[in-house]
Protein backbone atom coordinates (compact mmCIF):
# COMPACT_ATOMS: atom_id res chain seq x y z
CA UNK A 1 0.00 0.00 0.00
CA UNK A 2 2.75 2.43 1.02
CA UNK A 3 4.58 1.73 -2.26
CA UNK A 4 1.60 3.04 -4.24
CA UNK A 5 1.45 6.28 -2.29
CA UNK A 6 2.90 9.18 -4.27
CA UNK A 7 6.08 10.37 -2.51
CA UNK A 8 5.18 13.97 -3.44
CA UNK A 9 1.74 13.68 -1.82
CA UNK A 10 3.20 11.99 1.23
CA UNK A 11 5.87 14.69 1.65
CA UNK A 12 3.32 17.46 1.51
CA UNK A 13 1.72 16.39 4.80
CA UNK A 14 4.89 15.38 6.59
CA UNK A 15 6.11 17.66 9.41
CA UNK A 16 9.22 19.47 8.17
CA UNK A 17 11.35 19.54 11.34
CA UNK A 18 10.63 15.92 12.13
CA UNK A 19 11.41 15.01 8.52
CA UNK A 20 14.69 16.98 8.53
CA UNK A 21 15.71 15.21 11.72
CA UNK A 22 14.92 11.88 10.12
CA UNK A 23 17.15 12.78 7.13
CA UNK A 24 19.96 13.98 9.40
CA UNK A 25 19.81 10.74 11.43
CA UNK A 26 20.01 8.66 8.25
CA UNK A 27 23.03 10.63 6.98
CA UNK A 28 24.75 10.34 10.37
CA UNK A 29 24.51 6.55 10.19
CA UNK A 30 26.48 6.51 6.91
CA UNK A 31 30.30 6.27 6.89
CA UNK A 32 30.34 9.57 4.98
CA UNK A 33 29.00 11.49 7.99
CA UNK A 34 30.92 9.45 10.58
CA UNK A 35 31.81 11.65 13.62
CA UNK A 36 30.16 14.73 12.07
CA UNK A 37 28.32 16.89 14.62
CA UNK A 38 24.59 16.09 14.71
CA UNK A 39 23.72 19.76 15.20
CA UNK A 40 25.73 20.82 12.15
CA UNK A 41 24.27 18.03 10.05
CA UNK A 42 20.74 19.12 11.04
CA UNK A 43 21.56 22.71 10.04
CA UNK A 44 22.71 21.46 6.61
CA UNK A 45 19.65 19.31 5.83
CA UNK A 46 17.28 22.17 4.81
CA UNK A 47 19.74 23.00 1.99
CA UNK A 48 19.80 19.40 0.69
CA UNK A 49 17.61 18.37 -2.24
CA UNK A 50 14.74 15.93 -2.06
CA UNK A 51 13.81 14.09 -5.27
CA UNK A 52 11.17 11.43 -5.96
CA UNK A 53 11.60 8.76 -8.65
CA UNK A 54 9.04 6.35 -10.05
CA UNK A 55 9.81 2.66 -10.41
CA UNK A 56 12.26 2.00 -13.33
CA UNK A 57 13.08 5.70 -13.65
CA UNK A 58 16.72 6.51 -14.37
CA UNK A 59 18.42 8.48 -11.60
CA UNK A 60 21.60 9.03 -13.59
CA UNK A 61 23.43 7.42 -16.48
CA UNK A 62 27.03 6.28 -16.71
CA UNK A 63 29.00 8.99 -18.53
CA UNK A 64 26.92 11.96 -17.32
CA UNK A 65 28.70 14.50 -15.11
CA UNK A 66 27.45 14.26 -11.54
CA UNK A 67 27.25 16.94 -8.86
CA UNK A 68 26.66 15.02 -5.64
CA UNK A 69 25.85 11.93 -3.59
CA UNK A 70 22.35 10.61 -2.93
CA UNK A 71 20.91 8.97 0.19
CA UNK A 72 17.95 6.59 -0.13
CA UNK A 73 15.10 7.67 2.14
CA UNK A 74 12.72 5.02 0.85
CA UNK A 75 12.66 2.52 -2.00
CA UNK A 76 15.40 0.59 -3.80
CA UNK A 77 18.08 1.60 -6.30
CA UNK A 78 20.05 -0.64 -8.62
CA UNK A 79 23.59 0.28 -9.64
CA UNK A 80 24.59 -1.20 -13.00
CA UNK A 81 27.48 -0.97 -15.39
CA UNK A 82 27.72 -2.58 -18.82
CA UNK A 83 24.40 -4.42 -18.22
CA UNK A 84 25.87 -6.00 -15.05
CA UNK A 85 24.19 -5.28 -11.69
CA UNK A 86 26.83 -4.10 -9.25
CA UNK A 87 24.59 -3.49 -6.24
CA UNK A 88 21.01 -3.14 -5.03
CA UNK A 89 20.79 -0.36 -2.48
CA UNK A 90 18.05 0.20 0.09
CA UNK A 91 16.87 2.79 2.62
CA UNK A 92 19.84 4.33 4.46
CA UNK A 93 22.36 3.49 1.72
CA UNK A 94 24.06 6.21 -0.30
CA UNK A 95 25.70 6.32 -3.72
CA UNK A 96 27.35 8.69 -6.23
CA UNK A 97 29.84 10.09 -3.71
CA UNK A 98 32.67 10.27 -6.31
CA UNK A 99 30.90 13.33 -7.76
CA UNK A 100 31.48 15.17 -4.48
CA UNK A 101 35.19 15.27 -5.26
CA UNK A 102 35.63 15.43 -9.01
CA UNK A 103 33.87 17.01 -11.96
CA UNK A 104 34.00 13.70 -13.86
CA UNK A 105 31.38 11.52 -15.57
CA UNK A 106 29.45 9.00 -13.43
CA UNK A 107 31.06 5.56 -13.38
CA UNK A 108 27.78 3.55 -13.31
CA UNK A 109 24.04 3.80 -13.97
CA UNK A 110 21.56 4.25 -11.11
CA UNK A 111 17.92 3.24 -11.59
CA UNK A 112 14.99 3.25 -9.17
CA UNK A 113 13.75 -0.32 -8.62
CA UNK A 114 10.51 0.88 -7.04
CA UNK A 115 9.03 4.27 -6.13
CA UNK A 116 12.04 5.85 -4.49
CA UNK A 117 12.76 8.94 -2.47
CA UNK A 118 16.29 10.35 -2.47
CA UNK A 119 17.99 13.26 -0.78
CA UNK A 120 20.96 14.71 -2.65
CA UNK A 121 24.01 16.12 -0.88
CA UNK A 122 25.64 18.29 -3.55
CA UNK A 123 29.16 19.65 -3.96
CA UNK A 124 27.67 23.05 -3.14
CA UNK A 125 26.47 21.67 0.22
CA UNK A 126 29.94 20.26 0.88
CA UNK A 127 31.47 23.70 0.14
CA UNK A 128 28.99 25.28 2.56
CA UNK A 129 29.84 22.70 5.24
CA UNK A 130 33.55 23.44 4.78
CA UNK A 131 32.94 27.23 4.93
CA UNK A 132 30.69 27.11 7.97
CA UNK A 133 32.35 24.31 9.95
CA UNK A 134 35.90 23.73 8.66
CA UNK A 135 36.58 20.91 11.16
CA UNK A 136 33.51 18.96 10.06
CA UNK A 137 34.33 19.72 6.41
CA UNK A 138 37.81 18.26 6.84
CA UNK A 139 36.39 15.22 8.69
CA UNK A 140 33.89 14.59 5.90
CA UNK A 141 36.65 14.81 3.29
CA UNK A 142 38.68 12.29 5.31
CA UNK A 143 35.66 9.96 5.48
CA UNK A 144 35.21 10.35 1.74
CA UNK A 145 38.88 9.53 1.13
CA UNK A 146 38.53 6.39 3.30
CA UNK A 147 35.42 5.27 1.37
CA UNK A 148 37.12 5.80 -2.00
CA UNK A 149 40.32 4.06 -0.80
CA UNK A 150 38.31 1.04 0.39
CA UNK A 151 36.54 0.88 -2.95
CA UNK A 152 39.85 1.06 -4.82
CA UNK A 153 41.24 -1.77 -2.69
CA UNK A 154 38.15 -3.92 -3.37
CA UNK A 155 38.37 -3.20 -7.11
CA UNK A 156 42.06 -4.15 -7.14
CA UNK A 157 41.24 -7.40 -5.30
CA UNK A 158 38.43 -8.18 -7.75
CA UNK A 159 40.76 -7.59 -10.72
CA UNK A 160 43.52 -9.75 -9.27
CA UNK A 161 40.99 -12.56 -8.50
CA UNK A 162 39.73 -12.61 -12.12
CA UNK B 1 13.56 18.37 -38.71
CA UNK B 2 12.96 15.98 -35.81
CA UNK B 3 16.53 14.72 -36.10
CA UNK B 4 17.78 18.30 -35.93
CA UNK B 5 16.05 18.77 -32.56
CA UNK B 6 17.64 15.57 -31.23
CA UNK B 7 21.17 16.85 -31.84
CA UNK B 8 22.90 17.98 -28.60
CA UNK B 9 24.11 21.18 -30.28
CA UNK B 10 20.56 22.10 -31.39
CA UNK B 11 19.11 21.32 -27.95
CA UNK B 12 21.83 23.38 -26.26
CA UNK B 13 21.32 26.30 -28.68
CA UNK B 14 17.53 26.29 -28.25
CA UNK B 15 17.75 26.11 -24.45
CA UNK B 16 20.41 28.83 -24.43
CA UNK B 17 18.29 31.15 -26.63
CA UNK B 18 15.19 30.51 -24.47
CA UNK B 19 17.16 31.34 -21.31
CA UNK B 20 18.56 34.44 -23.01
CA UNK B 21 15.03 35.65 -23.82
CA UNK B 22 13.94 35.01 -20.23
CA UNK B 23 16.90 37.05 -18.94
CA UNK B 24 16.20 39.89 -21.42
CA UNK B 25 12.49 39.91 -20.47
CA UNK B 26 13.36 39.99 -16.75
CA UNK B 27 15.90 42.79 -17.32
CA UNK B 28 13.24 44.87 -19.12
CA UNK B 29 10.71 44.15 -16.38
CA UNK B 30 13.13 45.17 -13.63
CA UNK B 31 14.71 48.02 -15.64
CA UNK B 32 13.86 50.79 -13.10
CA UNK B 33 15.65 48.91 -10.31
CA UNK B 34 18.30 47.09 -12.36
CA UNK B 35 21.16 49.23 -10.99
CA UNK B 36 20.00 48.65 -7.41
CA UNK B 37 19.71 44.90 -8.13
CA UNK B 38 23.24 44.76 -9.58
CA UNK B 39 24.68 46.58 -6.56
CA UNK B 40 22.68 44.31 -4.22
CA UNK B 41 23.88 41.10 -5.88
CA UNK B 42 27.46 42.40 -5.73
CA UNK B 43 27.06 43.11 -2.03
CA UNK B 44 25.41 39.73 -1.53
CA UNK B 45 28.41 38.01 -3.14
CA UNK B 46 30.65 39.90 -0.71
CA UNK B 47 28.53 39.41 2.41
CA UNK B 48 27.52 35.78 1.88
CA UNK B 49 30.62 34.32 3.60
CA UNK B 50 29.96 36.53 6.65
CA UNK B 51 26.31 35.46 6.67
CA UNK B 52 27.41 31.80 6.36
CA UNK B 53 29.71 32.19 9.37
CA UNK B 54 26.90 33.72 11.42
CA UNK B 55 24.30 31.09 10.48
CA UNK B 56 26.98 28.45 11.10
CA UNK B 57 27.13 29.64 14.70
CA UNK B 58 23.45 28.82 15.05
CA UNK B 59 21.92 32.25 14.33
CA UNK B 60 18.67 31.98 12.34
CA UNK B 61 18.89 33.41 8.77
CA UNK B 62 16.40 36.20 9.62
CA UNK B 63 18.50 37.38 12.58
CA UNK B 64 21.69 37.22 10.51
CA UNK B 65 20.08 39.21 7.68
CA UNK B 66 18.67 41.76 10.19
CA UNK B 67 22.09 42.36 11.80
CA UNK B 68 23.70 42.84 8.38
CA UNK B 69 20.79 45.10 7.31
CA UNK B 70 21.35 47.33 10.38
CA UNK B 71 25.06 47.61 9.55
CA UNK B 72 24.29 48.37 5.88
CA UNK B 73 21.73 51.06 6.79
CA UNK B 74 24.26 52.73 9.12
CA UNK B 75 26.91 52.58 6.40
CA UNK B 76 24.49 53.98 3.78
CA UNK B 77 23.50 56.88 6.06
CA UNK B 78 27.16 57.60 6.78
CA UNK B 79 28.04 57.47 3.07
CA UNK B 80 25.13 59.75 2.18
CA UNK B 81 26.04 62.26 4.88
CA UNK B 82 29.74 62.33 3.98
CA UNK B 83 29.64 61.44 0.29
CA UNK B 84 26.71 63.64 -0.83
CA UNK B 85 28.38 67.03 -0.13
CA UNK B 86 31.67 65.73 -1.57
CA UNK B 87 29.92 64.63 -4.77
CA UNK B 88 28.22 68.05 -5.10
CA UNK B 89 31.60 69.74 -4.54
CA UNK B 90 33.12 67.51 -7.22
CA UNK B 91 30.35 68.47 -9.62
CA UNK B 92 31.00 72.18 -8.90
CA UNK B 93 34.71 71.74 -9.65
CA UNK B 94 33.93 69.93 -12.93
CA UNK B 95 31.53 72.76 -13.89
CA UNK B 96 34.25 75.38 -13.23
CA UNK B 97 36.82 73.33 -15.12
CA UNK B 98 34.59 73.10 -18.20
CA UNK B 99 34.34 76.91 -18.39
CA UNK B 100 38.13 77.14 -18.09
CA UNK B 101 38.57 74.39 -20.68
CA UNK B 102 36.33 76.38 -23.06
CA UNK B 103 38.54 79.48 -22.61
CA UNK B 104 41.70 77.41 -23.14
CA UNK B 105 40.25 75.97 -26.35
CA UNK B 106 39.31 79.52 -27.52
CA UNK B 107 42.87 80.72 -27.00
CA UNK B 108 44.33 77.66 -28.76
CA UNK B 109 41.99 78.05 -31.72
CA UNK B 110 42.69 81.80 -31.98
CA UNK B 111 46.38 80.97 -31.99
CA UNK B 112 45.79 78.32 -34.66
CA UNK B 113 43.67 80.72 -36.73
CA UNK B 114 46.42 83.31 -36.53
CA UNK B 115 48.93 80.77 -37.88
CA UNK B 116 46.53 79.63 -40.64
CA UNK B 117 45.69 83.23 -41.66
CA UNK B 118 49.40 84.00 -41.85
CA UNK B 119 49.76 81.14 -44.34
CA UNK B 120 47.08 82.83 -46.54
CA UNK B 121 44.08 80.45 -46.03
CA UNK B 122 40.68 82.08 -45.24
CA UNK B 123 38.87 80.86 -42.12
CA UNK B 124 35.27 81.51 -40.95
CA UNK B 125 36.17 82.78 -37.46
CA UNK B 126 32.61 83.48 -36.25
CA UNK B 127 31.18 80.02 -36.98
CA UNK B 128 34.09 78.27 -35.16
CA UNK B 129 33.66 80.53 -32.13
CA UNK B 130 29.88 79.97 -32.15
CA UNK B 131 30.47 76.19 -32.32
CA UNK B 132 32.82 76.22 -29.30
CA UNK B 133 30.54 78.54 -27.36
CA UNK B 134 27.54 76.29 -28.11
CA UNK B 135 29.41 73.05 -27.28
CA UNK B 136 30.78 74.54 -24.06
CA UNK B 137 27.36 75.67 -22.86
CA UNK B 138 25.78 72.33 -23.87
CA UNK B 139 28.55 70.34 -22.18
CA UNK B 140 28.23 72.48 -19.08
CA UNK B 141 24.45 71.99 -18.93
CA UNK B 142 24.78 68.26 -19.71
CA UNK B 143 27.29 67.78 -16.91
CA UNK B 144 25.04 69.57 -14.41
CA UNK B 145 21.89 67.68 -15.48
CA UNK B 146 23.57 64.27 -15.78
CA UNK B 147 25.57 64.80 -12.60
CA UNK B 148 22.45 65.71 -10.63
CA UNK B 149 20.60 62.70 -12.10
CA UNK B 150 23.45 60.35 -11.19
CA UNK B 151 23.57 61.73 -7.63
CA UNK B 152 19.77 61.29 -7.30
CA UNK B 153 19.99 57.75 -8.73
CA UNK B 154 22.80 56.84 -6.34
CA UNK B 155 20.86 58.22 -3.35
CA UNK B 156 17.76 56.24 -4.39
CA UNK B 157 19.88 53.14 -4.86
CA UNK B 158 21.56 53.59 -1.49
CA UNK B 159 18.14 53.58 0.16
CA UNK B 160 16.88 50.53 -1.77
CA UNK B 161 20.01 48.35 -1.69
CA UNK B 162 20.04 47.40 2.05
CA UNK B 163 16.50 46.04 1.82
CA UNK B 164 17.20 43.98 -1.31
CA UNK B 165 20.40 42.64 0.33
CA UNK B 166 18.37 41.75 3.44
CA UNK B 167 15.94 39.63 1.41
CA UNK B 168 18.78 38.09 -0.61
CA UNK B 169 20.63 37.06 2.56
CA UNK B 170 17.46 35.69 4.12
CA UNK B 171 15.69 34.05 1.21
CA UNK B 172 18.05 33.68 -1.77
CA UNK B 173 19.14 30.10 -1.04
CA UNK B 174 15.67 28.76 -0.27
CA UNK B 175 14.18 30.50 -3.34
CA UNK B 176 17.00 29.18 -5.54
CA UNK B 177 16.48 25.65 -4.18
CA UNK B 178 12.73 25.87 -4.82
CA UNK B 179 13.31 27.14 -8.36
CA UNK B 180 15.86 24.45 -9.22
CA UNK B 181 13.61 21.81 -7.61
CA UNK B 182 11.19 22.49 -10.49
CA UNK B 183 13.66 20.91 -12.92
CA UNK B 184 12.62 17.44 -14.10
CA UNK B 185 14.59 14.55 -12.55
CA UNK B 186 16.40 14.01 -15.85
CA UNK B 187 17.90 17.51 -15.83
CA UNK B 188 18.25 18.04 -12.08
CA UNK B 189 21.99 17.35 -11.86
CA UNK B 190 22.76 19.16 -15.13
CA UNK B 191 20.91 22.27 -13.89
CA UNK B 192 22.75 22.24 -10.57
CA UNK B 193 26.11 21.62 -12.23
CA UNK B 194 25.69 24.66 -14.51
CA UNK B 195 24.42 26.79 -11.62
CA UNK B 196 27.36 25.68 -9.44
CA UNK B 197 29.93 26.58 -12.12
CA UNK B 198 28.31 29.95 -12.94
CA UNK B 199 27.87 30.92 -9.27
CA UNK B 200 31.43 29.94 -8.37
CA UNK B 201 32.94 31.86 -11.28
CA UNK B 202 30.75 34.97 -10.80
CA UNK B 203 31.38 35.09 -7.05
CA UNK B 204 35.13 34.79 -7.62
CA UNK B 205 35.00 37.46 -10.32
CA UNK B 206 32.89 39.92 -8.28
CA UNK B 207 35.09 39.57 -5.17
CA UNK B 208 38.23 39.90 -7.31
CA UNK B 209 36.93 42.97 -9.14
CA UNK B 210 35.99 44.73 -5.89
CA UNK B 211 39.49 44.17 -4.51
CA UNK B 212 41.05 45.22 -7.86
CA UNK B 213 38.92 48.41 -8.08
CA UNK B 214 39.73 49.39 -4.50
CA UNK B 215 43.49 48.92 -5.01
CA UNK B 216 43.47 50.75 -8.36
CA UNK B 217 41.41 53.63 -6.94
CA UNK B 218 43.69 53.93 -3.90
CA UNK B 219 46.93 53.79 -5.91
CA UNK B 220 45.78 56.31 -8.54
CA UNK B 221 44.06 58.51 -5.91
CA UNK B 222 47.32 58.76 -3.94
CA UNK B 223 49.19 59.40 -7.22
CA UNK B 224 46.86 62.27 -8.21
CA UNK B 225 47.07 63.74 -4.70
CA UNK B 226 50.88 63.65 -4.72
CA UNK B 227 50.94 65.15 -8.25
CA UNK B 228 48.83 68.05 -6.96
CA UNK B 229 45.54 67.42 -8.79
CA UNK B 230 42.32 68.97 -7.51
CA UNK B 231 39.65 66.36 -6.54
CA UNK B 232 42.22 63.55 -6.48
CA UNK B 233 39.67 61.35 -4.68
CA UNK B 234 37.11 61.65 -7.49
CA UNK B 235 39.78 60.99 -10.15
CA UNK B 236 41.02 57.95 -8.21
CA UNK B 237 37.50 56.50 -7.91
CA UNK B 238 36.92 57.06 -11.64
CA UNK B 239 40.22 55.34 -12.50
CA UNK B 240 39.22 52.38 -10.28
CA UNK B 241 35.81 52.11 -11.96
CA UNK B 242 37.22 52.37 -15.48
CA UNK B 243 39.76 49.72 -14.53
CA UNK B 244 36.94 47.14 -14.50
CA UNK B 245 36.58 47.57 -18.28
CA UNK B 246 39.08 45.18 -19.84
CA UNK B 247 41.67 46.50 -22.32
CA UNK B 248 39.88 49.84 -22.91
CA UNK B 249 39.96 50.78 -19.20
CA UNK B 250 43.34 52.60 -19.15
CA UNK B 251 42.40 54.80 -22.13
CA UNK B 252 39.05 55.71 -20.53
CA UNK B 253 40.67 56.29 -17.13
CA UNK B 254 43.11 58.72 -18.73
CA UNK B 255 40.33 60.95 -20.08
CA UNK B 256 39.14 62.72 -16.85
CA UNK B 257 42.63 63.66 -15.51
CA UNK B 258 43.70 64.86 -18.97
CA UNK B 259 40.57 67.06 -19.13
CA UNK B 260 41.41 68.40 -15.69
CA UNK B 261 45.04 68.99 -16.73
CA UNK B 262 44.01 70.86 -19.88
CA UNK B 263 41.65 73.12 -17.99
CA UNK B 264 44.38 74.35 -15.62
CA UNK B 265 44.99 78.08 -15.97
CA UNK B 266 47.67 78.90 -17.06
CA UNK B 267 48.05 75.67 -19.02
CA UNK B 268 50.92 73.58 -17.64
CA UNK B 269 52.19 70.53 -19.56
CA UNK B 270 53.41 69.08 -16.23
CA UNK B 271 49.82 68.08 -15.33
CA UNK B 272 49.33 66.21 -18.62
CA UNK B 273 52.53 64.23 -18.02
CA UNK B 274 51.57 63.70 -14.39
CA UNK B 275 48.13 62.32 -15.43
CA UNK B 276 49.71 59.96 -17.97
CA UNK B 277 52.34 58.81 -15.43
CA UNK B 278 49.87 58.22 -12.58
CA UNK B 279 47.46 56.23 -14.79
CA UNK B 280 50.38 54.38 -16.40
CA UNK B 281 51.96 53.37 -13.08
CA UNK B 282 48.58 52.43 -11.54
CA UNK B 283 47.59 50.22 -14.49
CA UNK B 284 51.04 48.60 -14.81
CA UNK B 285 50.82 47.75 -11.08
CA UNK B 286 47.25 46.51 -11.64
CA UNK B 287 48.22 44.27 -14.58
CA UNK B 288 51.46 42.93 -13.11
CA UNK B 289 50.51 42.48 -9.45
CA UNK B 290 46.78 42.80 -8.73
CA UNK B 291 45.13 40.94 -11.63
CA UNK B 292 47.42 37.86 -11.55
CA UNK B 293 46.95 37.44 -7.78
CA UNK B 294 43.31 38.50 -7.37
CA UNK B 295 41.38 37.60 -10.53
CA UNK B 296 43.70 35.31 -12.45
CA UNK B 297 41.74 32.70 -14.40
CA UNK B 298 38.45 34.10 -13.09
CA UNK B 299 37.28 34.29 -16.70
CA UNK B 300 38.71 32.17 -19.46
CA UNK B 301 37.95 34.12 -22.64
CA UNK B 302 39.92 35.01 -25.76
CA UNK B 303 41.07 38.69 -25.71
CA UNK B 304 39.51 39.30 -29.15
CA UNK B 305 36.07 38.15 -27.92
CA UNK B 306 36.46 40.36 -24.83
CA UNK B 307 37.39 43.49 -26.85
CA UNK B 308 34.54 42.99 -29.34
CA UNK B 309 32.12 42.24 -26.47
CA UNK B 310 33.16 45.36 -24.54
CA UNK B 311 32.78 47.57 -27.64
CA UNK B 312 29.33 46.14 -28.54
CA UNK B 313 27.97 46.17 -24.96
CA UNK B 314 29.48 49.60 -24.39
CA UNK B 315 27.92 51.12 -27.50
CA UNK B 316 24.48 49.60 -26.77
CA UNK B 317 24.24 49.96 -22.97
CA UNK B 318 26.84 52.64 -22.24
CA UNK B 319 29.41 52.48 -19.46
CA UNK B 320 27.36 49.96 -17.41
CA UNK B 321 27.29 47.68 -20.48
CA UNK B 322 31.07 47.92 -20.90
CA UNK B 323 31.58 47.05 -17.21
CA UNK B 324 29.18 44.11 -17.36
CA UNK B 325 30.43 42.78 -20.72
CA UNK B 326 33.07 40.47 -19.22
CA UNK B 327 30.90 38.71 -16.58
CA UNK B 328 28.01 38.41 -19.09
CA UNK B 329 30.29 36.85 -21.73
CA UNK B 330 31.90 34.50 -19.19
CA UNK B 331 28.48 33.39 -17.84
CA UNK B 332 27.15 32.84 -21.37
CA UNK B 333 30.17 30.69 -22.19
CA UNK B 334 29.78 28.47 -19.08
CA UNK B 335 26.03 28.23 -19.69
CA UNK B 336 26.37 27.17 -23.32
CA UNK B 337 29.29 24.78 -22.69
CA UNK B 338 27.44 23.25 -19.69
CA UNK B 339 24.24 22.80 -21.71
CA UNK B 340 26.10 21.29 -24.64
CA UNK B 341 28.10 18.90 -22.42
CA UNK B 342 24.96 17.88 -20.54
CA UNK B 343 22.91 17.20 -23.69
CA UNK B 344 25.87 15.48 -25.37
CA UNK B 345 26.42 13.13 -22.39
CA UNK B 346 22.68 12.35 -22.29
CA UNK B 347 22.74 11.68 -26.02
CA UNK B 348 25.70 9.29 -25.62
CA UNK B 349 24.11 7.52 -22.64
CA UNK B 350 20.78 6.92 -24.43
CA UNK B 351 22.41 5.82 -27.69
CA UNK B 352 24.79 3.30 -26.10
Amino acid sequence: MSEEKSPLWYNFFRKKTEFNEQIANLWLKTPLFNKISKKHCQLLVPDMHLRSYKSSETIFNQGETGIGAALILSGKVSITSNKKTLAILETGDFFGEVALVVDEPRTANATAQENTELVFFLRQNLDELTDRYPNDGARLMRNLAKILATRLRLSNQAISNE
Amino acid sequence: MNKWFQRPSSQATLTFITLLFVVIALSLLFKPVIFALLVSFTLYALLEPISNQMTGRGLPPSTTASIILCLLVCLSVLLTLIGFPKLLDGLGIVQDKISVLKDTMFSWINHGQFLIEQSGIEVDKTSINQFIEGSGTKLNLDVIIQGSNIILDISGTLLLVPFIVFFLLRDYKSSRNRLLALLPNEYFEMGWLIYYRVAKQLQGYIRGVIVQTSILATVSGIGFYVAGFESALMLGILAGLFGIIPYLGPALALFPPIMMAMSNQPFDIYYVWAAVSVIGVAFVFDNLVVIPTVIANAVDLHPFIVIIGVIIFGSVFGIIGAILALPILATSKILFVGLYQGFFQKHLATHQ
